[in-house]
């Protein structure tokens, strides 16, 4: 799920007109700790980088490999349940950039299932749109999902558990998360290769926004809209701590995202066990500084390693992949420099 | 699909999701999201409302089972008059105006609707002056009062299409609150037809509009009567999307949204029974269940509008 934020408090404006006009990614309440903490040093992580230049290539086969060059495989998953979660927006079938592609959602579910995983289940709680049926269909993901026989779980619906708020980056004490987290063993952000006209970019982290139940936050997640979006990824991430990330980079998103940019032919899929590092390499491949992105920065020593030195880039080289996304005018000072 | 339609008419169809909806229901109180699940307002609500659609008596199986929803609602309802998510959840309180509709379509709830209310009357969206955003990145006003989903947040078309459903049947539909709530519904139009969640615009683009929430909002500007342009776009985007829409939530908001301004497409019956065919066999049927039986019963507008 991703956000239309339609209102915004005089701390939410003084927050996006800070990271757009200072060219700086500080946010909020971010700033001054980020200014003691960027130590990382002790962090190290890999991702692994893949050419795919369309959703008709053997996408199972690049997963599969680009999880083994991390060091994952059968004995990961065998016996577990391992929970997907994409990337809905929106139902929309004329602009397939703004959700994770189905065929990426089947190809990670095939290597989990060929791996002996106890459970496959494909999970989201879309924020844009209550009726999760017409986003699933208008996605292209229900059909696909009902054709390789894939339980669906809709988190804005789902029965929550309410767990303390331990990094406290919002003032929000609690945060009430779906039973569904709870049950899954493996979980798997799936997100799109997308800029966002707020946030920077939209990734792993920001793309579980969508794990946090719409009864509860409202649609779009509005609740956490007020409390801060940077702080709120970073809340969020501490206490669901996905375990691996894929990013949907074949066609991404560029300018005005996360909902009505134009499709960015990348041709890129993007994955690792921790979500700052995938989310910082990702940014680099749309040429985005991830240290103006005010979540990532603040993510780094905290959640993992944003700096290029600390995370080793397996499969495709940085430099034989990176390729400029078009930011809108308001972003481009800030996040390029 | 027409032909199996042509075997299987609108009774049996709606006599079968009643009987399934029965089936999905938790002894003594209400309807989850899903069977299993805990019981919640709002599929308890649309659940129950369907119910009373088509024939119905006090003494049969519904009667009892609408009855003892309406009870379960008041023994959660919370003391400050608010009706939240389910009896564990008790806030948000964005079920309060389902509740309202419910008490307000089997009656006897007097006292409880009142409190219900004057909690309802309270719940105000966030704003903020426009002065806020000089470059007007966000294209709706958002000085303007509507309902949340959550205190302490901005308003959004579907709570604030309910609130306004259920203080009109209240009797307040000249309540301040009521018409400011309709200037919501109306400023967060589309340009090109229709609603969605409740942004029309940011960064000067128009953003797409949904089934579900255009039909909720037309059912919410109905009782004025007042069809202007606007009305007409949202019932062509309506008219021109719904043919190819089988879920269940969008095609019966979208198509209630229709009835409440006479328009109802020749082939809407057809629609019903193919989404039913989809839904029947699921875990989460009931609230879907619920609002194909709501949109096929011509009568069911008086639950929303009076």
């Amino acid at each position: 799920m991703d956000e239309q934020l339609a209102t915004r408090r005089s701390s939410d404006v003084k927050r996006r007109s800070f990271l757009v006009g200072a060219g700086a990614v500080v946010a909020g309440g971010l700033g001054a700790k980020l200014l003691n903490d960027r130590d990382e040093r002790s962090l190290r992580s890999q991702v692994f980088v893949a050419r795919a230049q369309s959703y008709t290539e053997n996408l199972t086969d690049i997963i599969e490999r680009g999880l083994k060059e991390l060091g994952l495989g059968r004995t990961w998953v065998a016996g577990k349940s391992v929970l997907l979660k994409p990337n809905l927006v929106e139902p929309t079938r004329e602009a397939p950039q703004v959700n994770t592609h189905p065929a990426v959602v089947l190809a990670a579910a095939e290597v989990f299932r060929k791996w002996d995983a106890r459970e496959v289940l494909v999970a989201e709680g879309q924020g844009h749109c209550r009726d999760t049926d017409w986003v699933l269909d208008q996605s292209g993901l229900g059909p696909a999902l009902q054709d390789s026989k894939l339980d669906f779980v809709d988190l804005n619906h789902e029965d929550v558990v309410i767990v303390p708020n331990s990094m406290r980056f919002t003032k929000l004490r609690q945060l009430a998360l779906p039973e569904a987290l709870r049950r899954a063993d493996v979980i798997v952000s799936m997100p799109k290769l997308k800029t966002h006209h707020w946030a920077g970019v939209t990734l792993s982290m920001k793309n579980l926004f969508g794990v946090m139940p719409g009864v509860y936050y409202g649609w779009p997640k509005n609740v956490l809209h007020h409390a801060g979006i940077a702080e709120s990824i970073l809340d969020i991430n501490a206490a669901v701590r996905p375990h691996l990330a894929i990013i949907d980079g074949i066609v991404g998103m560029e300018g005005d995202g996360p909902i009505m940019g134009t499709p960015k032919a990348a041709g890129l899929l993007i994955m690792g066990t921790n979500a700052p590092a995938v989310d910082a390499t990702g940014a680099r491949l749309m040429g985005i500084d991830p240290w103006r992105i005010s979540y990532l920065a603040a993510a780094s020593g905290r959640l993992g390693p944003i700096a290029e030195r600390h995370i080793e880039q397996r499969g495709e080289t940085l430099k034989s992949t990176v390729q400029p996304f078009t930011l809108i005018d308001a972003l481009q000072a800030a996040l390029r420099g | 699909m027409a032909s199996v339609r042509d075997d299987r008419g609108d009774a049996e169809w709606t006599a079968d999701a009643r009987s399934i909806l029965l089936r999905h229901r938790t002894p003594s109180t209400g309807w989850g999201y899903r069977t299993g699940a805990a019981p919640c307002v709002e599929p308890t609500v649309l659940a129950s409302l369907a119910l009373r659609t088509g024939e119905h008596h006090a003494s049969d199986p519904a009667g009892t089972a609408v009855r003892q929803a309406a009870d379960w609602l008041t023994a959660i309802q919370q003391t400050d008059g608010s009706v939240g998510v389910s009896q564990r959840l008790r806030t948000p309180g964005w079920g309060t105006p389902y509740a309202l509709l419910l008490w307000k379509a089997l009656g006897g709830f007097v006292a409880e609707q009142r409190r219900a209310s004057t909690w309802l009357l309270e719940l105000k969206g966030e704003t903020t002056p426009l002065s806020a955003d000089p470059e007007r990145v966000v294209g709706h006003d958002t000085t303007l009062v509507g309902w949340p989903w959550v205190a302490e947040t901005h308003s959004w078309i579907e709570p604030t299409a309910l609130a306004i459903l259920a203080l009109r049947r209240e009797g307040m539909a000249r309540h301040a609150r009521v018409v400011e709530g309709l200037r919501v519904i109306r400023d967060r139009a589309i340009v090109t037809g229709g609603w969605n969640c409740g942004n029309k615009a940011v960064y000067g683009r128009a953003l797409r509009p949904q089934p579900g929430p255009t039909g909720l909002a037309l059912l919410s500007l109905a009782a004025d009567r007042d069809r202007t342009e606007l009305v007409d776009r949202a019932i062509s985007y309506l008219r021109s999307h719904l043919p190819d829409v089988r879920a269940a939530e969008s095609l019966g908001w979208g198509l209630l949204g229709l009835r409440a301004w006479g328009e109802w497409p020749e082939e809407a019956n057809r629609w019903l029974f193919e989404s039913f065919t989809q839904v029947a066999g699921r875990s989460d049927a009931a609230p879907r269940l619920a609002l194909l039986l709501l949109a096929a019963d011509a009568q069911s507008l008086e639950f929303f509008n009076g």
